[in-house]
């Protein structure tokens, strides 16, 4: 797993790897039950602080991205399974309206804006 | 540990010096036995009463054992000099002296440890030429075998006393060319001071005072056998002095800031 | 609370010269990766060499690894690795040497790291430290500090005469040898790039004061950059305001949180709020202890009003 951070950026390094542990999870580089490296590992690569990686794997786990086992090492998970799609959905609809904002201020037409999402989404692969 | 790094500086110097001390030793050995054979050689075949009964053995060990003077001054004040430069004060100069302590060891324990090293070592130097003479001083005369050694306890007093002012003035300059600048100066003025005092002032010294004079080598001026206990007496009064320097030393390094 | 590797009280150090050290309160937590910030002639290698026992300090107090400063020295320079200012060792010894020297000292030196640094730096063995580069010294300082197990490292001006690549490696050690285990670094530097990705913890130094410890990444998920404008002549003073900069009507104002009470203070007052942006490291340490020039274009400049 090639992650990048840049730490000279005003966003949290771990906001960083959270995002592209995501995004990697979600383009289906990683599949569940495969490994990520381990939080001295990460770090080590990144040159971080250890710290920082701990903290994102940490969000991580609780957002279901990935499971931590007792003996050590880290998978990927299949999200939260407990959750209900209305929750999902919740979860979604700022994402969603910052979409709709920015693409009225910029005058955009909301055919135009729903290709978009549908490219990147044919980007990713589809649905993991 | 410290005391390891001043071998290592040190120890090439020590062998050249002890080795060159032993070979002069063995030189003034060999030069005073060939005079001594000729001596011999002449009474043998001589026909005059007076030198007939002269003891050469006696005096041709007394000339050996005297020239050691002339070899073990300017080699005691340059072993001591020598050493004195290399000593712990020149870290200051080298910038080294923030890695030095730094390391957890108290600070006394780097200037006694370093005074030590250098002290046993100019013991080694001085000795060299004793070793070196006595096989040739023991073919000579017997009697003066056991005082091819009188001059070491004094002179070696007195080089490490040189050793501690230099060590001491090195580490208050930090740097070795400094020191040994000071320390002659010191050693100068010590020697001619007084005098000058004496000579011009008309202030006259105590006897004890006398004996840390510098004019302790002199002590074949009034007798033909040296006095061994005075001998150790002033070699004992120079070892005190001696010791004062280190504890300086010590004072001022526990003072220091970088 | 956790434990604190090394913690300052009103720390002070005068020279008759300049007051290089005045009143510092540090705190170091257990673990921490703690960048020490500041200019050339701050004060940092001068707080450093009291901690270590170089120096006395004038007033104040400090205790590194629950030692005493004052007393404690030789307890202290057991448990911590130091790399120095100046990378200068003994000119006459090799490599090799330098490390039974220095092994001596510590019972818990590791052969085992000093080989894997050494072919891994490439650090020359035989030739002596006298006529090794810049670049081969400072990677000895580090050698010797590194393999010491030291609980704490000390480490003044690190990068100083480094290659980039260098640098990464080190980084990488310090990262995977010493900070996963738990150590605690402290790092003293105007290398902000490098500090900012390793530390967590930011300490920013001016004239020998500490103007902030914060963790970075509080920095950056809370600190905000807020320009505003307005003709506001009364003060605005709030807790969290750490500094401000006024150019004519334009003001900058670094805050440390709650940015958004800020900003609805700065409103009823009457001025006119324009951004509120997130910032880096270099930011902030510019604006504690920048000096702005004047611009160019007939702006009489700026004057910079202290927090």
């Amino acid at each position: 797993m090639i992650l990048h951070v840049n730490t000279s950026s005003g966003v949290p390094v771990y906001l960083q790897i959270e995002s592209q542990v995501k995004h990697v999870v979600a383009a289906a580089a990683l599949k569940e039950g495969d490994a990520l490296p381990s939080v001295r590992k990460l770090a080590t690569e990144l040159r971080v602080n250890p710290n920082t990686v701990a903290r994102a794997y940490q969000n991580l786990e609780r957002e279901g991205v990935i499971r931590t086992v007792p003996g050590g090492g880290t998978y990927v998970a299949n999200g939260l399974p407990g959750l209900l799609k209305s929750e999902k959905l919740r979860r979604l609809r700022p994402l969603a309206r910052q979409l709709a904002v920015e693409s009225t201020q910029l005058r955009v037409n909301p055919d135009e804006t729903l290709k978009l999402v549908e490219d990147e989404f044919s980007q990713l692969g589809g649905r993991k | 540990m410290y005391r390891w790094k001043s071998w290592c500086d040190s120890r090439q110097r020590l062998a050249l010096y002890a080795a060159t001390c032993l070979a002069l030793g063995l030189l003034t050995g060999m030069q005073h036995w060939a005079y001594y054979f000729r001596a011999l050689a002449w009474q043998s075949v001589s026909t005059n009463r007076f030198f007939e009964a002269w003891d050469i053995s006696f005096w041709s060990g007394y000339g050996a054992v005297a020239s050691l003077a002339t070899f073990m001054l300017p080699a005691m004040i340059w072993s001591s000099l020598a050493f004195g430069a290399t000593s712990v004060g020149r870290e200051y100069g080298a910038g080294a002296m923030p890695f030095v302590l730094t390391r957890p060891q108290p600070r006394w324990r780097i200037v006694w440890d370093d005074w030590a090293l250098g002290a046993a070592e100019i013991c080694i130097i001085l000795s060299m030429f004793s070793i070196g003479l006595a096989p040739f001083v023991a073919q000579i005369s017997r009697i003066w075998l056991g005082f091819s050694g009188v001059m070491l306890p004094g002179v070696v007093a007195v080089g490490i006393c040189l050793y501690g002012l230099t060590q001491f003035l090195t580490l208050l300059t930090g740097s070795g060319a400094k020191g040994v600048s000071f320390a002659v100066a010191v050693v100068l003025f010590y020697n001619f001071f007084p005098a000058a005092l004496e000579q011009w002032w008309h202030v006259h010294w105590p006897s004890k005072i006398l004996d840390l004079s510098l004019s302790m080598f002199s002590m074949f001026d009034s007798w033909w056998i040296p006095d061994l206990a005075q001998q150790w007496k002033i070699a004992a009064l120079w070892s005190v002095v001696a010791l004062i320097f280190p504890f300086l030393s010590q004072w001022l390094i526990e003072r220091r800031e970088i | 609370m956790t434990e604190t590797v090394i913690s300052t009280q009103g720390l002070t150090k005068v020279y008759p010269d300049v007051r290089a050290v005045d009143g510092l309160d540090l705190n170091v937590p257990r673990g921490a990766v703690y960048g020490f910030l500041g200019r050339n002639g701050a004060g940092k290698t001068t707080t450093i060499r009291t901690l270590l026992g170089l120096a006395r300090p004038t007033a104040g107090s400090a205790q590194v690894l629950g030692l005493d400063i004052r007393k404690d020295t030789v307890a202290i320079l057991q448990r911590t690795g130091f790399v120095p200012e100046t990378k200068q060792l003994f000119d006459s010894l090799t490599t090799d040497q330098l490390i039974r020297f220095n092994r001596g000292y510590f019972p818990k030196w590791s052969d085992a790291l000093a080989e894997r640094y050494i072919s891994l730096f490439e650090i020359p063995r035989k030739r002596p430290f006298g006529k090794l580069s810049l670049g081969n010294r400072t990677k000895v300082c580090h050698l010797l500090a590194l393999c010491q197990g030291a609980d704490l490292l000390i480490m003044d001006e690190p990068t100083s005469g480094l290659d980039p690549v260098m640098v990464d490696l080190l980084m990488r050690v310090l990262i995977e040898d010493h900070v996963s285990e738990g150590r605690t670094v402290f790092v003293s530097s105007h290398h902000l790039s490098e500090v900012e990705r390793i530390a967590d913890w930011i300490g920013i130094i001016e004239g020998g004061k500490l103007l902030l410890e914060a963790r970075l990444e509080d920095i950056r998920q809370n600190f905000r950059l807020v320009t505003a404008s307005g003709d506001s002549a009364s003060e605005v003073a709030a807790p969290n305001l750490i500094s401000k900069r006024r150019a004519e009507k334009f003001h900058r104002y670094l805050v440390s949180r709650e940015a958004d009470d800020f900003v609805t203070r700065l409103r009823a007052q009457g001025m006119t709020v324009l951004e509120v942006s997130p910032v880096n490291l270099g930011e902030v340490f510019l604006g504690l202890a920048g000096k702005e020039l004047p611009c160019i274009a007939g702006n009489p400049g700026v004057t910079r009003a202290s927090a």
